[in-house]
């Protein structure tokens, strides 16, 4: 059963086999928790979040497309029930419209040198995620914890591809400003 | 595994078994999904039917061939346009975008991108269609009284949604040559007189009996001081037997 893809399990879950839902939770599990503690940073009721991502997948999995990726499907799920949490809780503000998505970016292709610095780039998000808007945070949580790369990330977002690269790019500026102020302050 | 991730499979399952989590059937998403194409189907149509519509108006007013007439025509295009169908026009072409995003390929790209892609394929569209003789056919049903949920769009081209008949522009079959001009009758079966001016220069013009011809000019009563004009041959401009009835 464990050798099997996600997406035959979940044809098993479509199927009527509700137990093999189970094998998608303890794959996913980590995973979608890890997102959330990064993204839902300073978010009470994670667990409960978690739980509700699960729940959602199973009671829309007759809507998931067997002939796609299964992890984007329940990526999408999960921001879904994440920002609706942030919404909820009126702590961060969240723009109706987004005029990033609006234009194209020459400057936003993906990079080939992904992994030289990465380590460092990591540290400073884990440091300064609190001080990131949720626009820009979630990106680089899925691109730099979640090894996701552009066009799954504009797939879970539902963005445009180059928008994914300049959030990417603005994010990691207003990172290392964060960042080398609070060095500063340290110091 | 560690024991917490067990757990949290286990509490799913258990909600599942108890049926406090209940899977929605396919048909659920298949009606959903029929639902959204059917929805994009209905608003491209609607959004072609008013661009053609618009299309349709400008060219029946002679609207559409104004720009031809310099500066001055521009600005009589620019002002007659119908802004409430254009408007109109937009809101579907937003409410287009906003329900193809759905779709990978559409989100995928900059809005800027969608966008002109929709608004260049409804323009090109609603520009064919408007070449048919579809709104031709409703106009005619309207002006019958057969097409009462069209009379008030059609009546006058539109005039109900913003379209203006300019004073400057006049369309009319030739009836009769002058030595100065010419006779002819517009689509209200007014007789009109059409003469040039020394200063035109339009002067040598060559019109013939039943030509269907646009006039810009002033018009002053039944006389209009043509200077600018030109032969119309588009079948579906003006339809002719509308004339041969009321003559």
């Amino acid at each position: 059963m464990q050798e099997k893809t996600d997406e035959d399990i979940a044809v098993q879950v479509c199927g009527g086999n509700s137990n093999a839902f189970g094998i998608l939770v303890e794959r996913y599990e980590r995973k979608i928790t890890r997102y959330a503690k990064r993204f839902l940073f300073n978010y009470r009721n994670i667990d409960d979040a978690v739980q509700d991502v699960f729940i959602k997948a199973y009671i829309n999995i007759q809507g998931f497309d067997t002939n796609r990726k299964f992890s984007p499907w329940i990526y999408r799920i999960a921001h879904n029930e994440f920002i609706n949490l942030i919404k909820k809780t009126g702590k961060e503000p969240l723009p109706l419209f987004d005029p990033d998505t609006l234009f194209p970016y020459l400057a936003s292709n993906e990079r080939t040198d992904k992994g030289l610095n990465d380590q460092e780039v990591k540290e400073e998000i884990e440091k300064c995620l609190g001080k990131l808007s949720p626009n820009y945070r979630e990106p680089l949580v899925l691109y730099y914890f979640e090894d996701m790369d552009y066009k799954t990330i504009a797939d879970v977002l539902k963005i445009p591809i180059s928008t994914v690269g300049v959030r990417i790019n603005r994010g990691k500026k207003i990172l290392r400003k964060i960042y080398d102020k609070t060095i500063l302050k340290l110091e | 595994m560690t024991k917490q991730f067990s757990n949290l499979s286990k509490t799913i399952l258990n909600k599942i078994e108890s049926g406090k989590a209940k899977m929605k059937p396919k048909w659920h998403f298949i009606l959903k999904t029929t639902l959204a194409v059917l929805g994009i189907c209905l608003v491209s149509l609607t959004t072609l039917f008013l661009t053609s519509f618009v299309f349709f108006s400008l060219r029946q007013t002679g609207v559409l061939f104004a720009p031809h007439f310099g500066f001055r025509g521009m600005a009589i295009f620019l002002f007659s346009l119908p802004i409430l169908l254009i408007l109109l026009s937009m809101v579907f072409i937003v409410v287009l975008e906003i329900l193809a995003r759905r779709y990978s390929f559409i989100y995928r790209k900059p809005l800027l991108y969608s966008a002109i892609g929709i608004i260049v394929l409804v323009l090109l569209g609603g520009f064919l269609v408007s070449k048919t003789r579809m709104h031709h056919n409703f106009f005619e049903s309207s002006e019958r009284g057969n097409f009462p949920i069209g009379n008030s769009l059609y009546k006058d081209f539109g005039r109900n949604f913003g379209m203006k008949q300019p004073k400057d522009i006049t369309l009319g079959v030739v009836v009769n040559k002058m030595k100065n001009g010419f006779t002819m009758e517009n689509r209200n079966g007014e007789i009109l007189n059409v003469v040039f001016p020394h200063s035109s220069p339009n002067r040598d013009w060559n019109f013939n009996k039943d030509d269907r011809v646009l006039i810009f000019g002033e018009r002053i009563g039944d006389n209009i001081s043509a200077s600018g004009t030109q032969k119309m041959d588009e079948e579906l401009i003006f339809p002719r037997r509308d004339f041969r009835k009321r003559r």
